[in-house]
Order: C-alpha cells, then sequence, then structure tokens
C-alpha cells in the first residue's frame, strides 16, 4: 500500500512540467532556498494537502499554503462565517459573514494564488466519509474545535497512512506536533481517552487569544510544507507547547505506545469507530432531565414581586457580554462549593449559555436537597432568540 | 518524604488558583496527584478518575519521561524532582 502510493507521488513529480515564468518569480525566494528550488517548488505545486478544520487553525494555515504553492488544498468545513470568527479567523471579512466558509476560503485562497486548485468539502467529517475525504490526500491537517473529530482523523490518517499535523489551542495555550504513526507515535499513543466530556475546555465559551491559532496554524503550515519537501525534522514523536501569555515554549518527548490499540503491535481496532459515543458527547447532548422553564414562562415571573432568583452558572467573561439583569454569577464549577450562596425557600431559575451547563446545576441543587429549582431551557441562546433580540451573542 | 516541584500548565491554572508551580511531598506520583487534589479540589476531577488513577487526558512528565513509560502512578520519586502536567486541548 505504502509502496504504491510513493510511485503515485514520483509519477505526478515526473509528469509535472518545468516552472512556468510567472512561476519563477512568484516563488522565487523558494527557488532561492537550497531545500527547496526548483524540485522543491514542483513538489509543493504537486502536493495535495487538506486542512480538516477552517477555523482560527485552518484560516492561516491555508493561507501560507496557499501562498506557497501548495497545488491542491481541500478544505473540510461546514460551518458559515459568524461575526465571532473575525477575531482570529483571517481567511474572511465582515462581508463574508453568514457565507460558507469553503466557498468564502475557495475564493480567497484562488485569489491569492490562481496556481491553487482548492477542492471545497462543506461536510461535516464523519466516520461514514472521513475515508473517501482523506485518501485522496498526501497529508492532513487537523485544526479541529472538538475532540471527537480529533480522534477520527487520527485514526483515519493511521488507518491510510497519512500524517497528521496537528495542533489545538485554548485560551493563551497551544500545542502541536506531527503524528505519523509509520515512524512515530499517534495521538491515541498520546492520549488514549479523551477527558470526560464535562472537563472538555471549549473556546467558545473559555474564549481564547486571537493572535494564538495564528502562531500555531502557521506551525502546522511550516511542518506541512517541511513533510512535502522532505527537508528538515518534522516534528514527529515531540509535542510543541507555547504559553502566549509568558511565550515561554517548550518540548515535550512523546514515545510509540505499545499497548497503543490502533497503531501499536498488537492493535485491536482496524476501521473507524462511533466517535461522538468514544468522547461521551451522545449522552452529553441529552441534558440531564430536570424541571425546566421556558424563556416565555420566564419573561412574566421576572416582573411580580416574587420574582425568582437568578443563577447563573457561566464563566466570568462571558457574563461580561450579557446576563440577565438581577442575576447572580455563580460558575458551575464552584457551585457545588458555593451552593449556600442561593437562598433557600426562594425559586431558583438556573440558566448558562445554552441550557446544558445550567441543566448540570440544576440536578446538582436538586440533589443538594433544592426543591424549587428550575433549568432555563435553551439558556441565553433561546432568551436572545425568542425574547431580546438585542442582547450580544458570542 | 521528597519534596518535588509540580509544574501547572496554563490550561489548568484556572483550578490551581493560578499557581504555576507548587512544591509538593509524596514517594511516588500518585501520592503527589493526591496531596495536589487534596490542595486544589477543583483539579481532583481535571486530574484523576473517580478510582485516583490518573485520567488519560492527562500527562505527566518526571523531569523529560512520560511516567507511563517509568511505573505510571508508583513512579518513586526523588527529592529535587520536577513533575510537569499537561493536558489535552481541544479547540481550534
Amino acid at each position: 500500500m505504502a509502496t504504491r502510493r510513493r510511485t503515485e507521488v514520483a509519477k505526478r513529480q515526473e509528469a509535472r512540467p518545468a516552472l512556468r515564468k510567472d512561476q519563477i518569480d512568484r516563488y522565487s525566494r523558494h527557488l532561492l532556498l537550497p531545500e527547496v528550488g526548483a524540485a522543491g517548488q514542483r513538489k509543493l505545486l504537486d502536493a495535495k494537502v487538506l486542512l480538516v478544520g477552517a477555523g482560527g487553525l485552518g484560516a492561516p494555515a491555508a493561507l501560507y499554503l496557499a501562498a506557497a504553492g501548495v497545488g491542491t488544498l481541500g478544505i473540510v468545513d461546514f460551518d458559515t462565517v459568524d461575526a465571532s470568527n473575525l477575531q482570529r479567523q483571517v481567511l474572511y471579512t465582515s462581508a463574508d459573514v453568514g457565507r460558507p466558509k469553503v466557498q468564502v476560503a475557495a475564493e480567497r485562497l484562488q485569489g491569492l494564488n490562481p496556481d491553487v486548485t482548492v477542492e471545497q468539502h462543506p461536510v461535516r467529517l464523519e466516520r461514514e466519509n472521513a475515508r473517501k475525504i482523506l485518501e485522496r490526500y498526501d497529508v492532513v491537517l487537523d485544526g479541529t474545535d472538538n475532540f471527537a473529530t480529533r480522534y477520527l482523523v487520527n485514526d483515519a490518517c493511521v488507518l491510510l497512512g497519512r500524517p497528521n499535523v496537528q495542533a489545538s489551542i485554548y485560551r493563551f495555550e497551544g500545542q502541536a506536533s506531527v503524528f505519523d504513526a509509520r515512524r512515530g507515535p499517534c495521538y491515541r499513543c498520546l492520549f488514549p481517552q479523551p477527558p470526560p466530556p464535562e472537563l472538555v475546555p471549549n473556546c467558545a465559551t473559555a474564549g481564547v487569544l486571537g493572535v494564538l491559532p495564528g502562531l500555531l496554524g502557521t506551525i502546522q503550515a511550516t511542518e506541512a510544507i517541511k513533510l512535502v519537501l522532505g527537508v528538515g525534522e518534522p516534528l514527529v514523536g515531540r509535542l510543541f507547547l507555547i504559553d502566549a501569555l509568558s511565550l515561554r515554549t517548550r518540548e515535550l518527548s512523546l514515545e510509540k505506545n505499545p499497548d497503543c490499540v490502533l497503531c501499536g503491535p498488537h492493535a485491536t481496532q482496524t476501521d473507524l469507530i462511533d466517535y461522538p459515543a468514544f468522547c461521551g458527547e451522545t449522552e452529553a447532548d441529552e441534558p440531564e432531565h430536570v424541571p425546566e422553564i421556558t424563556p416565555e414562562e420566564l419573561a412574566p415571573l421576572l416582573v411580580t414581586k416574587g420574582r425568582p432568583f437568578l443563577l447563573d452558572v457561566r464563566e466570568q467573561g462571558e457574563w461580561e457580554i450579557a446576563h440577565l439583569e438581577g442575576a447572580r454569577l455563580i460558575p458551575g464549577r464552584e457551585l457545588a462549593t458555593r451552593s449556600r450562596e442561593v437562598p433557600d425557600g426562594r425559586e431558583v431559575v438556573v440558566y448558562c449559555k445554552s441550557g446544558r451547563r445550567s441543566a448540570a446545576a440544576t440536578r446538582l441543587l436538586i440533589d443538594l436537597g433544592r426543591r424549587r429549582v428550575r433549568s432555563l431551557k435553551g439558556g441565553l441562546e433561546a432568551w436572545a432568540d425568542r425574547m431580546d433580540p438585542s442582547m450580544p451573542r458570542y | 518524604m521528597p519534596l518535588v516541584r509540580v509544574e501547572i500548565p496554563a490550561a489548568l491554572r484556572e483550578f490551581s488558583h493560578g499557581i504555576e508551580t507548587v512544591e509538593v511531598g509524596g514517594e511516588d506520583v500518585g501520592q503527589v496527584l493526591l496531596a495536589l487534589a487534596t490542595r486544589f479540589p477543583a483539579l481532583r476531577d481535571r486530574l484523576l478518575t473517580s478510582q485516583d488513577r490518573l485520567q488519560s487526558s492527562i500527562l505527566v512528565y518526571l523531569n523529560e519521561k512520560d511516567i507511563r513509560y517509568l511505573d505510571r502512578e508508583r513512579t518513586r520519586l526523588s527529592e529535587a524532582d520536577t513533575l510537569t502536567l499537561h493536558a489535552a486541548l481541544g479547540g481550534g
């Protein structure tokens, strides 16, 4: 399989004509580098690189890969451009809000470099389509925002024999590595299991420094280009870490796990699996069965004398963007130790962004013996949709 | 009981009152992790399972070596060792 693949790549390279005059002009700074030169530039023009996710990481990576002359760029993203993306997703402009990301990306990248063919995959990467999409590419860049897709990309790359250039971020911290099970560890060697879903940090609620994915996404582009050229020392078997607040970097040495179920000598996993279930997301998608109140039911109660105690269980930064008047903030992770701050004997309505965290908090309060507690169904998103369209969203 | 230095990554510092490094006593890695969880209760679920085993999404390095390739939680510690924690990040 690997030999056949090498032959395919070699054939593509042999078939490639010499660089045109306009290409020599465009890529002259590459041509001057002995590590690239005309032969290397032809390799880049021949290369097929897939970006999974055109968000914070994928956007800068895509720009540099296109500028470098990577001939075929595939982009998988089902999402549309949102105003909250513009703080870091530098592929998009204000005028693109609401448009499909892959479509905007294709226009922008082809405008940057007409040598590049952008293949649009406006779908969610799933077990059913992953192999078919990934097998068309030489190198895969994982810039997704959830663990289920990270494990899916890893597993598909291992099974197809493709290098997976991965980066991930949280607030001010980032990490990057190249997972290539043919010569080093895979992501499962590092993290055999994902974190429990209730403990997964999420940039949508915790925030992220806008420039951070720029740092990590360009590292991914660097690694992809090195892999295509076959130069330098790739980040295989190493985990690069950066803390933007201190601007300290460090590297952890990674080993291939002999017990890895996917790439170890006694591997038991030979196919893709149900990733949302593996990551516990299926259960998390079904909020706790707790008493609920709809925005329409809550609104009239707020103008009565016996108005309920409003408990906001989000984080401080979320609170500062928007909150319900008169509410009290106790982040959900602190509720167990601060439950005494919730008045007893008064009706309590708990809310968060979408209704999931508030359901868990409601369950906690009920388990602690509170009786009149309800969770705001759909959270502030539903409230903003149906009761207060002027409320800022995030 | 040896005192070791524990480095807490940025992603977990919100559960350690912002503290970056801390000195903790313990004969082995497991004891240090338990002591850390006692000192910072909010860290417990992030670091340990309900059976007090290390979560699979957390890496612990003793000096420069992953403890999974030493003796896991039973890895013995010496004075002046450094334990580095690292959490899987998911954002993109």
